[in-house]
């Protein structure tokens, strides 16, 4: 019985824990943002650090034989599947050199993981709110979903949750 | 609500159902009328009921909480005084349990049950010992309830069957899949090890050579201490076979873990087969002959549904009513029957009833009826092809469910889900009970598979060895071209059609083949698959994962394993290949009459048919020949296998649009000469400036385009 006890107690710890952290959180958020700054092709590209799981240099990837355009190939983490995808064929462009693509972002998404290839990795940056240019897009339609922002130095922040659905992956959207 | 929270919502609702399995399965013996101690039912089935009352309180789910301890309340006293007629409200409280975890009832809803249920046991007082204590939904009963002598009432549908004092516990699936994941890696690198050890061993031996050639001194010296260096590379590569033989014995133990008896699934089933028939107003009873045939949890978890399906069409619409059956001479409680059996590494399950059967010819009434079937298609098909159209979509209608069983769109999804898991269901019109029955064929494992590792190209492809029946080497002069197709004279006899397997599954792959090939003849049931690929590397146990949720649906892949190297390679789905196979694709099925001379070959594709006729009629009647393909990835097989000289490709195109098609074709060393004209309805400047930078050599816009300029645009790039 008091093991009983224990253990709801614990849960309900772990809780009121779980509930405090959130709230700091989104305090956090709404001060700064933190990105990883990618490149593709002469575009600087900002990926909040929050999705960033891990970055790699010249993963192995297989090719896997698939329609949808975005998707390059397959690859292996520590023994984890990870489809592999072209950022900057997501983003509307193509492939300039493939050899080119040498880095691997694996992000995490709301439906698991993913590695995008880019060009390269140029560094990790904190964005304050007031960073961000306003009035750069004409309204919503112009700006898409999938971009949170822009920079004055003309950095476009990706939300990636937006951004990477299957749906798109697939070429559908 | 926090992801916490959710979590443990789920945990909860998984929990319940298994209690609800286990609180049906103490209430079906109530309608024994020979029960020796129907109290020991009334007082296992409130244990049930109080740990779900605590359970739902601890996460503040107070409807459930409500009724449940309501319930708890009546078999509390019906344990001191029992009833057994009031068997069947008990169970009408289960279904009010599961809408109020479902939310599809209300607390209002549940307040009312509640006072239902106590009703039924006037004036009866609470029973003792059962405080309000919360239950941790994790650890499942408190120590003040009774324990209970039936195993099976603690178990949920999915536990291993326990022996009486043999104790389990319970582990969310993706523990597993991790640890899983990890022993794969761990035997992916010792057998690195291995293979370094082995170089080890090389390096150690020449060392020994070269010792032995120097001068005495020196070379004595030298000898010892490199022949001891041997001697350590030869133990620690013995060692490290030891411990792969070991972490071998960890993957299969962990295999194990996941297998689950179908027997766990026998309670659920009753229950489906109860409940529909009590929703028919039939009579049916479950017969189960599955022994302790196990499955592979995620497997079970897959066809779960699709089961319970089959089962409930079995009742609904199988075995008649108790009328019919009595007019037929037939008793009128039916018998519906699953068995199961292995087969290989596979599980064969069978769902079977005692009713009419299916009647083929009301199968291809319909099918006309429903325009499934053209008259011009009836003749020449054969019994089986009949029996199979009951699988398409939409076929079924409320006209004919006493014939086939279900709604339409039941049986396509159905079928859909066992080929996710490499699995297929056929219908046989008259099983051995006399009904319909429906055969199911399932792998026993997804984890791991015992595999031929062939190369195409510069891939690594992985075929499940049950489905290769023989291999053989041949030169690449030795092979033929028929018709379109690569074909040999096989060992037995007979002539062998031939797919590159790299080309067929879409993988980039060398224009040409050439020297010395390998041969992997696949056989499912009496259909026989040949394919080319450029070695075979030999036979492997390997760990399969399914694919990444960003690709979907991959034809000819049914999931990827990691070598020991660290690559990935893709794990074939032989059943998708004899269905693309059967679909004709990658195939040129006419034969060509000879005519003199040789006509341009020209490929159109097109996903409109409109378009794609009128461009094949307009290309004919100038006396090309012309191949049509319906989206960008058959047109790619197409050119992959064939011979044109001239591609004419629609943009927009489900599964590849043309410009994709286009930059594959400029890509192919064998294709990349090959003219490409695009039809197409965009038509701005932005348009045909991505067109021509795809590799296009023309681009036509459809609503401008005539005859006229079709025809000049071909005749300006072939002769």
């Amino acid at each position: 019985m008091s093991q009983d006890l224990d253990r709801r107690e614990q849960i309900l710890e772990r809780r009121a824990r779980r509930l405090a952290r959130v709230q700091e959180d989104q305090q956090r958020v709404e001060n700064h943002r933190d990105v990883a700054i990618v490149r593709i092709g002469d575009r600087e590209i900002g990926l909040p650090t929050q999705s960033v799981r891990e970055i790699l240099r010249r993963a192995v990837i297989t090719e896997l034989p698939t329609s949808a355009p975005a998707m390059v190939g397959i690859t292996q983490v520590r023994g984890e599947l990870v489809g592999v995808a072209s950022l900057s064929r997501i983003l509307g462009g193509t492939d300039p050199d493939r050899a080119s693509q040498k880095h691997l972002v694996v992000v995490e998404t709301p439906r698991g993981s993913l590695g995008l290839l880019v060009d390269a990795v140029e560094g990790f940056r904190q964005l304050r709110d007031n960073e961000l240019a306003d009035g750069f897009w004409e309204g919503e339609a112009d700006r898409g979903a999938a971009i949170a922002g822009i920079t004055r130095d003309l950095v476009t922040i990706l939300d990636l949750d937006e951004l990477l659905t299957f749906d798109r992956l697939q070429g559908r959207t | 609500m926090s992801d916490f929270d959710q979590e443990l919502r789920d945990v909860f609702r998984a929990e319940l159902s298994a209690a609800l399995d286990g609180l049906a399965t103490q209430l079906d013996r109530l309608g024994d009328e020979n029960l020796d101690d129907p109290g020991s039912i009334f007082r296992e089935s409130m244990r049930i009921a109080h740990n779900v009352k605590g359970a739902a309180r601890v996460i503040g789910f107070e409807p459930v909480a409500d009724l449940s301890h309501a319930l708890e309340d009546v078999l509390g006293a019906l344990a001191e005084v029992p009833d057994q007629s009031v068997a069947d409200r008990l169970k009408v409280a289960i279904a009010e349990l599961e809408s109020l975890a479902e939310g599809t009832a209300s607390p209002e809803d549940a307040q009312q049950w509640a006072g239902e249920l106590r009703r039924l046991v006037p004036d009866v007082p609470a029973p003792p010992g059962t405080e309000d204590e919360p239950v941790d939904p994790l650890e499942g009963a408190s120590e003040s309830t009774p324990k209970s002598s039936a195993e099976e009432s603690k178990q949920s549908p999915t536990d291993p069957v326990a022996e009486p004092g043999q104790q389990t516990m319970r582990v969310h699936v993706d523990r597993l899949d991790r640890m899983m994941a990890a022993t794969g890696e761990l035997l992916s690198a010792q057998d690195r090890q291995i293979a370094r050890g082995r170089r080890l061993d090389d390096l150690a031996n020449e060392l020994v050579v070269l010792a032995r050639a120097l001068p005495s001194d020196a070379g004595l010296g030298m000898l010892g201490r490199v022949q001891e260096l041997a001697g350590v590379c030869r133990d620690d590569r013995e060692e490290l076979r030891r411990m792969r033989y070991l972490s071998d014995e960890v993957r299969e133990s962990m295999r194990r873990v996941r297998m689950i008896p179908l027997a766990a699934l026998l309670p659920v089933w009753r229950k489906i087969v109860r409940e529909a028939a009590r929703d028919t107003g039939r009579s049916a009873r479950l017969v189960a002959e599955i022994g302790d045939v196990e499955i592979d949890r995620t497997i079970l978890d897959t066809i779960r549904d699709p089961l319970m399906h089959l089962l409930r069409n079995a009742v609904g619409h199988g075995i008649g009513t108790p009328e019919e059956r009595e007019g037929a001479g037939k008793p009128a409680t039916a018998t519906v029957r699953i068995s199961a059996r292995l087969a290989g590494g596979s599980v064969v399950l069978e769902i079977a009833d005692d009713g009419t059967g299916l009647d083929p010819a009301r199968v291809v009434e319909k099918a006309l009826q429903t325009g499934h079937l053209s008259p011009d298609d009836v003749e020449g098909l054969e019994p089986a092809e009949i029996l199979d159209l009951v699988f398409l979509p939409g076929f079924s209608t409320a006209a004919v469910t006493d014939q086939v069983s279900g709604r339409g769109m039941g049986l396509d999804i159905v079928r859909s889900r066992l080929r996710d898991v490499g699995g297929t269901v056929a219908i046989r019109a008259q099983g051995d009970l006399g009904g319909a029955s429906f055969d199911l064929t399932l792998p026993a494992s997804l984890v791991s598979l015992r595999g031929l590792d062939v190369r195409c190209g510069d891939s690594i492809v992985i075929l499940p060895i049950d489905a290769v029946e023989r291999t053989t080497r041949v030169h690449a002069e030795d092979l033929k071209r028929v018709d379109g197709f690569t074909a040999i004279s096989f060992g037995d006899g007979e002539p062998l059609r031939l797919r590159h397997l790299g080309r067929f599954l879409g993988l980039s792959s060398p224009g040409e083949v050439q020297g010395w090939l390998s041969i992997v003849l696949l056989r499912a049931g009496r259909r026989r698959l040949g394919l080319l690929v450029e070695e075979i590397l030999g036979e492997g146990d390997h760990v399969t994962k399914r694919l990444p949720w960003s690709f979907g649906r991959v034809p000819g892949v049914g999931g990827a394993t990691i070598l020991g190297d660290g690559r990935v390679a893709p794990v074939v789905d032989v059943l998708d290949l004899f269905a693309q196979q059967d679909r004709g694709e990658g195939q040129q099925d006419q034969v060509r009459r000879a005519k003199p001379g040789r006509q341009p070959k020209i490929l159109v594709v097109d996903d409109s048919i409109t378009s794609r006729t009128l461009e094949k009629n307009i290309l004919q009647a100038a006396g090309y020949d012309v191949t049509t393909g319906t989206d960008g990835i058959d047109g790619w097989k197409l050119l992959l296998n064939g011979d044109f000289d001239l591609l004419v490709t629609d943009i927009e195109m489900p599964r590849l649009d043309g410009l994709e098609l286009t930059r594959k074709v400029r890509a192919e060393k064998r294709l990349k000469h090959l003219p490409v004209i695009i039809v197409s309805s965009l038509g701005s400047s932005s348009d045909l400036e991505t067109g021509a930078t795809a590799g296009a050599d023309e681009y036509l816009v459809k609503h401008q385009f005539d005859q006229k300029s079709l025809l000049e645009a071909v005749a300006r790039h072939v002769s």
